[in-house]
């Protein structure tokens, strides 16, 4: 099977730059810094229908075309490795393993745009992968692959580490650039969209790690290789975290369209349920996607379309499976906990709504619930996120899609599960 | 131009304007909060959402801008954009916007004293639910000092970020800050830095509820127990429009009105405290005059038969020696000022100014509100009216003084009062007791500048009127017909005015070269060279 981001990630020193230069690192961004236009790059990236790997999956190549060409602002891109998602460890595997790949899908990109200097926003607690990158930029700087006149050009990039302190709401794009600001973290209100105002005003992209590092093998390969890989609107391979109730957790790097079955089961990666204790439901996207059930993912493949269609979405590749011994109440309760606790506060839905679900939901779980509490929590998730209605895209309420990205999953949760809600209430 | 339909309503509205300033200038509410004209906008409250055609998201109309939509695009062939802010989506979502907002107030309306002026009252019984679904805790919080006289108080607290943005983007000094995370979120000073800045106080007056309140008046009365007087501040020669709140003549609080050519919608701290200056036990209340080296009580008549009396003595005893000085004051409104100078004219007097009113700071705050030095109201009609006024410095030793009172934190020189104790007569006009008392030989009672009625003109050249808090009996001439009264007490005739409106239109006429009227003032100041 085809890899592009993780055929080398079990070998020794794969995260230096010598490693990276033998295997034909950095050829592209060469190449694309000497000999290509920023026409030529946007085109390729388009032609590849490469969408955002950080979960909303929007076409890259279509986001560089919106950055302004003649305004004399510089320009500014930011890779973000925030991951903060509960369920998503895939970018960590990149950071560590192979940080330049994504660097040399940064050069790439930054040519598209016009841009002279990047940030690379990493997650507070990736203390260690940090560190990796530093090194790594010190290492191509070295090699003039970064810093002034890149290549021998005349082409001026540098990369920049920006830690982030903890918060999953800096994996929003606008929060993460009021960050990088020096201000507090939280979302700014749209339009202005990032490609006209961003960081300092600027224009800026944001992408995500994974959505990078995917740039130099399409540039080598061809954008047509890289639709090939995948199926229809999802193009190339995708990185999938997966956890939970299975024999062997971890990363994997499959074709989009993949079925989940074989994700799960095969032993060439989950190797099947823990235990050999049949599963009641899966979480396909992150936590922020509604959970699907058994029933429902009965013939799932892994890409854009059929995850939608099944009622969820492919989000970050974050797939956590689960086992018919979890309480989906505490599942519920747990989720809602998470994002009560992240909520940067600002929306008053969101901010008032997540506290008031996990003092509900706590009810559930600790004794007290009533009956008329199961259509309180449906009411309050449709008061902050909206129903769920793909084909008429979302109704939030909020600033950012974390109103969406709380109220879904519960809402999910609660209809899906719904006895298991309904047995709490007689337990008292 | 655009065309718009909103609630059914076909509106022409300019490329660029919001949907929020759209339904205002029409006559539409929509209810906000976090909105504040003069601030960023932050979208945030999710108070103003209304349904727009084409988009399945309610749109926060404060940030939603209305703009042309190509011809093929256009609703019904003709709209640019079609809004309802009266659907049923749009109406569920305020109530519920208003509920969790209510999930951790303490609902303590009847000793709060935003009570009456309060958007969380008010939009709650317009669009809200009378009663609740929450059943848990609420969180509770303790009230915090955050300096300059304000109390905060987070449970009241609906995280608007106004009172923030007021401190980054008008004061520009950055004291406030939002702390900690979603349910806990609230406003914050770090330790060493409270809230500390000439203009702090209008953080009382963005705040839409109860959270930042005055604690200069704070439990002191109801709102709805207010008289209010819309005038100008006079404690600097900026003007800032008021409204002065008061009760049975006892002032409560003074907060800004919206004025763009002057103060926007703010003002500064001096001027919003300033009342308490005149709050003092040394107020003048009745007539005076001295007798035997002592000031006596006397009634109106008694006093003005002393003035005529000993005015024609001295003129007597002083043959060609005699002489008047008068001192006039940038503390004086036009209308004062006028039959001042009519006095003047008519006695032959000496006038001097008083000119020592430039002892504040020029500030200027990052959106452009201004403080003034000069912390006289009207130094520029002083100018327009006593072209060539000597300055008191210079006093020269009179027969007769009249000396119109200064206001609080100005007093004479001690040189100027010895020159003015060589006298052998000294009429004060005061409103308060200070070192001009204690010799002068009668004292009329006058009205301080929150009791007056009458015109001044700003460092800009704005003519503005003031306006006082209720009519007190203790008043029984306006300070200008006190003027009038001793001219023609001393000469025996003076102009006829039989109101503050006529004096206006004569001195604007004479002194300025306009033809305004006074009532013409109150809706709109004009400029003294016109244009802007
Ligand atoms: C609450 C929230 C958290 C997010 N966290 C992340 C994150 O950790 N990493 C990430 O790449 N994108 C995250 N996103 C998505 C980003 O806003 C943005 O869409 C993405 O970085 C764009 O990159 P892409 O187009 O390459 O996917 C988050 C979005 C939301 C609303
Ligand atoms: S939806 Fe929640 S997390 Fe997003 S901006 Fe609003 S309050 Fe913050
Ligand atoms: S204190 Fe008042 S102005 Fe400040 S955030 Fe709270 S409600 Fe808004």
């Amino acid at each position: 099977m085809t890899k592009m981001l993780t055929q080398f990630i079990e070998q020794e020193n794969c995260h230096t730059l010598d490693f990276y230069l033998k295997n034909g690192g950095y050829n592209q961004a060469k190449r694309a810094i000497l000999e290509m236009s920023a026409d030529e790059i946007i085109e390729i990236a388009k032609q590849s229908n490469l969408r955002g790997r950080g979960g909303a999956g929007f076409p890259a190549g279509m986001k560089w075309s919106f950055i302004p060409r003649d305004i004399d602002k510089p320009k500014y891109l930011i890779s973000n490795a925030d991951e903060g998602e509960p369920g998503t460890f895939k970018d960590r595997v990149l950071l560590s393993k192979n940080p330049h790949q994504m660097f040399d899908g940064m050069i790439i990109a930054a040519k598209a745009i016009d841009c002279h200097l990047a940030f690379v926003y990493i997650r507070g607690e990736f203390k260690k992968e940090a560190e990796i990158l530093e090194n790594a930029i010190a290492e191509a700087k070295e090699k003039n692959i970064l810093g002034k006149r890149i290549f021998g050009s005349d082409f001026d990039f540098d990369i920049v580490v920006h830690r982030g302190a903890g918060a999953y709401i800096c994996g929003e794009e606008t929060a993460l650039i009021e960050s990088i600001e020096g201000k507090r973290g939280q979302p700014r209100i749209k339009p202005p969209f990032p490609a006209i105002e961003g960081y300092l005003q600027c224009p800026t992209v944001v992408n995500n790690v994974e959505t990078f590092a995917a740039l130099p093998p399409i540039f080598e390969n061809g954008a047509q290789w890289f639709v090939d890989l995948g199926v229809e609107n999802s193009a190339g391979t995708k990185l999938f975290s997966i956890s939970g109730h299975v024999k062997n957790p971890g990363v994997f790097e499959v074709p989009m369209g993949t079925p989940l079955h074989d994700l799960i089961y095969n032993d060439e990666f989950c190797g099947g349920m823990k235990d050999d204790i049949p599963l009641k439901s899966v979480i396909p996207g992150g936590s922020s996607s509604p959970i699907l059930t058994a029933k429902e993912i009965d013939g799932l493949t892994m890409d854009y379309d059929a995850i939608q269609k099944a009622g969820s979405m492919l989000g970050s590749g974050a797939v956590i499976v689960m086992n018919e011994t979890t309480d989906m109440v505490q599942v519920c309760y747990n989720l809602a906990r998470f994002y009560a606790h992240e909520s940067c506060g600002q929306c008053t839905p969101c901010r008032e709504g997540t506290a008031w679900l996990i003092k509900i939901l706590k009810r559930f779980t600790s004794g007290g619930a009533r009956q008329e509490d199961i259509e309180l929590l449906l009411d309050i998730t449709d008061n902050i996120g909206g129903l769920v209605d793909f084909s008429q895209g979302s109704f939030g309420k909020t600033i950012c899609p974390f109103g969406e990205a709380v109220s879904w999953p519960v809402r999910a949760l609660v209809e899906k599960f719904l006895p298991e809600f309904e047995k709490r209430v007689q337990e008292k | 131009m655009a065309l718009i339909l909103m609630d059914g309503k076909e509106i022409q509205i300019e490329n660029g304007a919001t949907v929020l300033s759209a339904a205002y200038r029409n006559g539409i509410e929509i209810p906000h909060y976090c909105f504040h004209p003069a601030m960023k906008i932050v979208g945030s409250c999710r108070m103003c959402l209304v349904e727009i055609d084409g988009m399945p998201k309610l749109q926060t109309s404060c940030s939603t801008k209305i703009g042309e939509a190509l011809p093929n695009r256009k609703i019904d062939g003709k709209y640019d954009m079609v809004i309802q802010t009266q659907s049923e989506k749009v109406k569920k979502a305020r109530k519920t916007t208003l509920e969790f907002l209510l999930l951790n107030h303490p609902l303590d309306c009847p000793v709060c004293d935003q009570a009456g002026e309060c958007f969380l009252q008010d939009y709650t019984y317009e669009y809200g639910s009378s009663h609740s679904r929450f059943i848990e805790e609420k969180l509770v919080r303790p009230k915090e000092d955050f300096g300059s006289g304000i109390q905060h108080d987070p449970n009241r607290c609906i995280m608007c970020t106004r009172c923030i943005r007021f401190t980054r983007e008008v004061s520009g000094t950055k004291e406030l800050h939002k702390i900690e995370r979603g349910n806990h979120n609230k406003i914050g000073i770090f330790e060493d830095k409270p809230l500390d800045n000439p203009l702090a106080g209008n953080v009382t007056d963005v705040c839409p509820v109860g959270a930042m309140l005055p604690k200069d008046s704070l439990h002191k009365e109801r709102v709805w127990n207010y008289d209010v007087a819309e005038t100008v501040c006079g404690v600097c020669a900026r003007g800032c429009n008021t409204n002065v709140s008061y009760r049975e003549n006892q002032i409560f609080r003074i907060t800004p009105r919206r004025n763009m050519d002057i103060n926007d919608w703010w003002m500064c701290d001096r001027g919003r405290y300033f009342h308490h200056e005149f709050e003092t036990k040394n107020r003048i209340e009745t007539p005076k005059c001295r007798q035997n080296s002592e000031l006596i009580s006397v009634s109106w008549e008694g006093v003005f038969n002393f003035v005529r009396e000993d005015f024609a003595r001295v003129r007597k005893e002083q043959k060609d020696n005699f002489s008047v000085g008068i001192v006039a004051s940038p503390f004086l409104t036009n209308e004062e000022l006028f039959t001042l100078s009519d006095l003047a004219h008519s006695l032959d007097a000496t006038v001097y100014r008083f000119v020592d009113t430039k002892i504040g700071e020029k500030q200027e705050f990052p959106q452009g509100f201004k403080i003034s030095d000069d912390f006289s109201p009207n130094s520029a009609g002083l100018d327009k009216i006593f072209t060539n006024a000597d300055d008191v410095a210079n006093l020269k030793k009179h027969s007769v003084l009249f000396v119109p009172s200064l206001v609080a934190g100005f007093e004479f020189s001690d040189s100027t009062v010895e020159q003015m104790k060589k006298a052998k007569l000294v009429i004060a006009i005061q409103d308060e007791k200070s070192a001009i008392s204690d010799f002068a030989n009668a004292i009329l009672p006058a009205q301080n500048f929150y009791e007056k009625t009458g015109s001044i003109v700003n460092e800009d050249g704005w003519i503005q009127r003031m306006n006082p808090i209720g009519q007190s009996e203790k008043f029984r001439y306006n300070n200008w017909e006190i003027f009038l009264k001793l001219q023609n007490l001393l000469v025996g005739k003076s102009a006829q005015f039989s109101s503050v409106s006529e004096v206006f239109s004569n001195v604007i006429r004479e002194k300025f070269g306009l033809e305004a009227t006074f009532f013409g003032l109150k809706k709109e100041a004009i400029q003294m060279n016109g244009g802007k």
